[in-house]
């Protein structure tokens, strides 16, 4: 359970990070540890695997494209990929509304 | 000579990625992937006054074993594969192994230098659709000299129409996919398979079109089925095997297949109403050289200007990268301002 849970939300995550266009890993990375204030600073070697699985699932799509002499890849949003991180945000809103509010009523 | 620092690790990245049985392709990805996050990484952290070598060292550490990482990958391709992607992956590896040095971490990856202006962009236009008008226009040159030299004796033969239709067919393909290879090597890397997808597609199309028509068509009645059934593998069938790989190249490379269905039809349509409708007496002396043209005109204007839109919608993603990195924004993150508790619950260190 654990497992899953983590895994759904670091979906999640990297689709956010994505909404406002595109971006390689490092630039996703370090969006998602300036964003939440250094609380995401999650290692590369979970990162780059989960982006990989995201493309494959055909919620990302990557191209390459040349930077300073070096190639370099970066992701964006399919439309499939806008769509579940509609559903997945809305599932979030949900369930955190409910936590508080469970979590307030015991205070 | 010294090795660069991480050098030692994309090798062991490359090794391990090979033991779990990732492709060689996805190897070279991947390692110029690491090595690009590497490199940034270190930059960024040389700015903020660490020593080259901490940097790295801190650079690395942060994507763990390279065991564990290739474990990762192996398991995130294993998930998310489609059956669509193994073909293609299949289409483009056989035969390719021997190109890849894993250990170099500095091979090929898919996508080369596209241009960078709209004026780029028309002369890569232009330039495709010239050669993929002359590709199509030498095809019916060497077509139309193979049937005057054995087509006078035998031209009333079912099966020698059949050959010479698939042979115009199949030297379409391979002289289109030819003259778009010529501009396509300079975008994207084993754009040679282009020329082999191209050649595949419009001979297998045409082929298996007729065979289908020959099946139903031998009963009268079944007529209709049997082009109901041609005329769609044909129109989609030409472009399936470059659609295959431009999905690897190019986002919505679906409309390849629209096109080139397009660019096989339109001609022969425009032949029909010409030589049957317009004037019967004409196709007896034979189709002119300058409907021939174009002909080929026309089907460079749909493959090339086809192209081009799909290779220029993909752009180059990483100028827009710059705008968007640091901005994350109407995320999950915001909804749930500094959720430290919940992170650590689940497990995120």
């Amino acid at each position: 359970m654990k497992g899953e849970a983590l895994k759904g939300h670091l979906d999640m995550l990297l689709l956010a990070a994505l909404t406002t266009g595109a971006a390689h890993g490092y630039a996703i990375i370090t969006a998602l540890r300036e964003r939440s204030g250094g609380t995401f600073d999650l290692p590369e070697g979970t990162i780059y695997p989960a982006l990989h699985r995201l493309e494959q699932s055909g919620l990302l799509w990557s191209s390459w494209n040349v930077v300073g002499g070096r190639r370099r890849r970066v992701y964006e949003l399919t439309k499939r990929g806008r769509t579940v991180l509609a559903e997945q945000r809305e599932a979030w809103w949900a369930f955190s509304g409910a936590v508080k509010a469970v979590l307030g009523s015991a205070t | 000579m010294t090795r660069q620092p991480g050098e030692d690790f994309l090798a062991a990245l490359a090794a391990e990625l090979a033991a779990v049985g990732i492709s060689p392709q996805r190897q070279a990805e991947i390692c110029a992937e690491v090595e690009d996050h590497l490199q940034e990484s270190v930059r960024a952290a040389q700015l903020q006054g660490q020593t080259a070598d901490a940097a790295w060292r801190q650079a690395v550490a942060r994507f763990g074993a390279p065991a564990e990482l290739a474990r990762r990958f192996a398991a995130a391709f294993e998930q998310g594969d489609s059956l669509l992607n193994r073909l293609a992956s299949v289409l483009v590896r056989i035969g390719l192994r021997s190109e890849i040095e894993p250990e170099a971490g500095r091979v090929a990856t898919p996508m080369r230098r596209t241009p960078h202006t709209r004026l780029g962009w028309l002369a890569a236009g232009v330039a495709l659709v010239l050669l993929s008008a002359g590709g199509d226009f030498a095809a019916s040159v060497i077509n139309d000299g193979l049937w005057n030299a054995f087509g006078d004796e035998l031209n009333r033969e079912w099966l020698f129409n059949v050959a010479n239709a698939i042979a115009l067919w199949l030297i379409t393909g391979l002289l289109m996919g030819f003259g778009q290879w010529l501009v396509l090597r300079r975008w994207v890397d084993r754009a040679q398979w282009w020329i082999l997808a191209s050649t595949a597609g419009w001979g297998g199309a045409i082929a298996l079109g007729i065979t289908a028509y020959g099946i139903f068509a031998a009963e009268l009645r079944w007529e209709v089925v049997g082009m109901a059934i041609t005329l769609p593998v044909v129109f989609f069938g030409v472009g399936l095997f470059q659609w295959l790989l431009l999905r690897r190249w190019v986002r919505r490379a679906g409309w390849w297949l629209l096109a080139s269905g397009l660019s096989s039809f339109t001609p022969l349509v425009l032949s029909y109403v010409l030589y049957v409708v317009l004037q019967p007496q004409a196709a007896e002396r034979g189709i002119s050289p300058a409907i021939l043209a174009l002909d080929s005109v026309i089907r460079g204007l749909f493959g090339g200007v086809a192209l081009v839109l799909l290779f220029a919608q993909a752009g180059n993603p990483s100028q827009r990268a710059g705008r968007a990195a640091g901005a994350v924004a109407d995320t999950a993150v915001e909804a749930e301002a500094r959720p430290r508790q919940h992170l650590a619950l689940l497990g995120y260190t």
